[in-house]
């Protein structure tokens, strides 16, 4: 497969994928507002943290509140992850690669493009986003759906699949530090209801609160940490990502499992055997903030090298793009 | 067409034109430099903002071919090979729809940021096929046109069955001045234009834009030629709600490979402004389905739109 054909492919996921998370974040942020308790005030700008744009957002805003926030995540064509622009990509990407996705893919990328820029255009959805946050999320799911069930799994398959399971990782990872940005009047107030609302909303921003309640039951940080970080079957959770895309990974290679033949599978193999034994204990021993923040290092450092293994073959002439990465 | 009229279709008894990808398959892997069992074929397009990418993606996929862009070939010991995620691979034929100009930096336009450096040297050197070969573009220029039944004499020693039309070459003294006498009455093109772009409809336009015209044909009359105002053929053609007639012509699809293939279809353009002889896509004309009907007895065809 041409390697332009893959990374374009791979983009594609990637960038739907992203839009969908963007959505998921801002999406629990508002149920958690409405559950906070009085006086505590609504808090936007560890949304703007988490997602790492903090420079370039006060580069164009004054406020971290609702308006701008909202506007800067979802809508900004200045803000390179924004959803919109995230789609954008996301349709460019697909543009190129037409022969190879099935049609119903190329089709749901522009609905979902078109029907973003819409909001966008009639005031952003400001009024009713959680309408929209939903309309979102169901839209990548057509789109990872399509993919799915008209694509043949071969080798582009693989690469979309790989695209979006590193994304995935890293955005989950991202929710669960959203908790450590967000501010509480006061120490006492961990560990009491209001606490567990948060940790609730964590869980429910990856969809993951029903089949938490199924494994746990009660809510306890320390369990929902080991769920949305290391289980292994729910398909939001970083280990089950890692695990997905790792065996993409091989699919296109071709290489057993325990053995590589390139960096990239070396880079991801590795960290998936570190995950694959690391227990709640171990993440608490290093600290869960430092925890992600290493393992985000991972992820992004994992992406490079996928993208050095197949996309830049060295040659003499180069003229290779380079996508946008967080 | 066949999705919403299938019955219509069917009733017609048109000819299909599915096999025109196949064909054009088999001519390009024809034109391999004789070295392997299975030449590899890629169609070469300039990119997404290429306004004819849509066409290029589809021929690729109707074909099985990869669909490059310049970026993706690079030439390695006079071979052109296309970088995949699984290192170099070999290219035998290049289906280009790209122009002479942009296809390699080292040889043409050092510019161009679509082409492959090196491409001439592999393509001199015999180990990549071009279709079409560089210069062909040649027959683009319509001055061409008008040395066509010249061209049939001399290498067949026959007279054309299908008659030209009259053209008239501006540098010929005795043409510009009989085309500057009547421009109210002629069609005049530039030569190198496509697309419908730098060209007078003299019956259509006015005094002052024949005048300002007659003086451009004037200054260089090498860039330009002439032709009656022709009547093209109108067909009905759906206006909001009710039909009128509009002005076509067709483009018929040929392959020229060991053998000659004529595709049993075409595309036709139509003009979708009122009385306007300008059917090209860039200024504002349309397409439309194009059938070839088998006729009961086989002797009798035409074509429909």
């Amino acid at each position: 497969m041409l390697s332009r054909v893959a990374e374009s492919i791979y983009w594609l996921g990637r960038y739907i994928e992203r839009a969908e998370n963007v959505a998921r974040i801002m999406d629990a942020n508002y149920h958690m507002i409405l559950d906070l308790p009085p006086g505590v005030g609504e808090q936007w700008e560890p949304l703007v943290v988490t997602t790492g744009d903090e420079k370039l957002f006060k580069e164009h805003y004054d406020v971290f509140n609702r308006e701008n926030v909202v506007n800067f995540l979802a809508f900004d064509n200045r803000n390179p992850n924004s959803i919109l622009s995230c789609l954008r990509m996301a349709r460019e990407n697909a543009r190129s690669v037409r022969e190879w996705i099935s049609s119903e893919m190329w089709q749901q990328v522009n609905t979902f493009y078109l029907m973003v820029k819409d909001a966008s255009r009639q005031g952003g959805g400001v009024e009713m986003p959680h309408e929209l946050f939903v309309d979102i999320m169901m839209a990548s799911h057509l789109f990872t759906g399509l993919a799915e069930n008209t694509m043949t799994h071969g080798e582009g398959w693989q690469f979309a699949r790989l695209g979006r399971k590193l994304e995935r990782a890293d955005k989950t990872a991202r929710i669960i530090d959203v908790k450590y940005f967000i501010l509480l009047p006061s120490v006492e107030y961990i560990g009491t209801p209001f606490d567990h609302i948060l940790w609730g909303s964590i869980l429910r921003s990856a969809s993951a609160f029903e089949m938490y309640r199924k494994v746990y039951g009660q809510i306890v940080p320390d369990n929902i940490i080991e769920f949305l970080v290391l289980d292994a079957e729910f398909p939001r959770a970083i280990h089950h990502c890692l695990i997905m895309a790792e065996l993409s990974l091989r699919s296109i290679s071709g290489t057993m499992r325990g053995r590589f033949t390139n960096q990239a599978e070396k880079a991801l193999g590795r960290m998936l055997a570190d995950i694959d034994y690391t227990t709640i204990d171990d993440i608490k021993a290093i600290g869960l903030h430092e925890y992600i923040d290493n393992l985000q290092t991972r992820l992004n450092r994992a992406g490079e090298v996928v993208s050095e293994t197949f996309f830049s073959i060295p040659t003499t002439t180069s003229s290779t793009q380079k996508q946008f990465q967080d | 067409m066949k999705r919403s009229f299938p019955r219509a279709f069917d009733a017609a008894r048109v000819v299909p034109v599915v096999d025109y990808p196949n064909r054009l398959l088999e001519l390009l892997q024809e034109l391999a430099p004789p070295r392997r069992d299975k030449p590899v074929v890629a169609v070469w397009t300039p990119g997404v903002y290429n306004s004819a990418y849509f066409e290029h993606s589809f021929l690729a996929q109707q074909m099985g071919v990869e669909l490059v862009e310049g970026r993706d070939l690079v030439v390695v010991d006079d071979r052109v090979m296309m970088r995949t995620t699984t290192g170099l691979r070999p290219v035998d034929v290049l289906y280009r729809r790209i122009d002479d100009d942009f296809i390699d930096p080292e040889v043409f336009r050092a510019d161009s940021m679509l082409g492959v450096p090196g491409l001439m040297r592999a393509y001199r050197a015999g180990r990549v096929a071009l279709a079409n070969a560089p210069g062909t573009g040649v027959a683009d220029d319509k001055a061409i046109y008008a040395y066509v039944p010249d061209m049939i004499r001399y290498y067949l020693d026959q007279d054309a069955i299908l008659h030209n039309v009259k053209t008239y070459l501006c540098w010929r003294e005795k043409d510009l001045q009989y085309v500057l006498d009547n421009l109210d009455k002629l069609v005049v093109k530039k030569v190198g234009e496509s697309g419908g772009y730098g060209m007078l409809v003299g019956p259509h336009a006015s005094e002052q834009e024949r005048r300002e015209y007659g003086e451009q044909v004037r200054a260089k009359p090498r860039d330009f030629i002439a032709q009656p105002t022709l009547s093209l053929s109108r067909v009905p053609t759906l206006v909001d709600d009710h039909f009128e007639g509009r002005h076509v012509d067709l483009r018929p699809y040929i392959l020229y490979g060991e053998e000659i293939y004529v595709m049993p279809g075409g595309l036709t353009r139509v003009a979708l402004k009122k009385g306007s002889l300008v059917v090209n896509s860039s200024q504002g004309g349309g397409s439309k389905d194009t059938w070839v009907v088998e006729a009961p007895s086989a002797t009798e065809g035409g074509a429909t739109c």
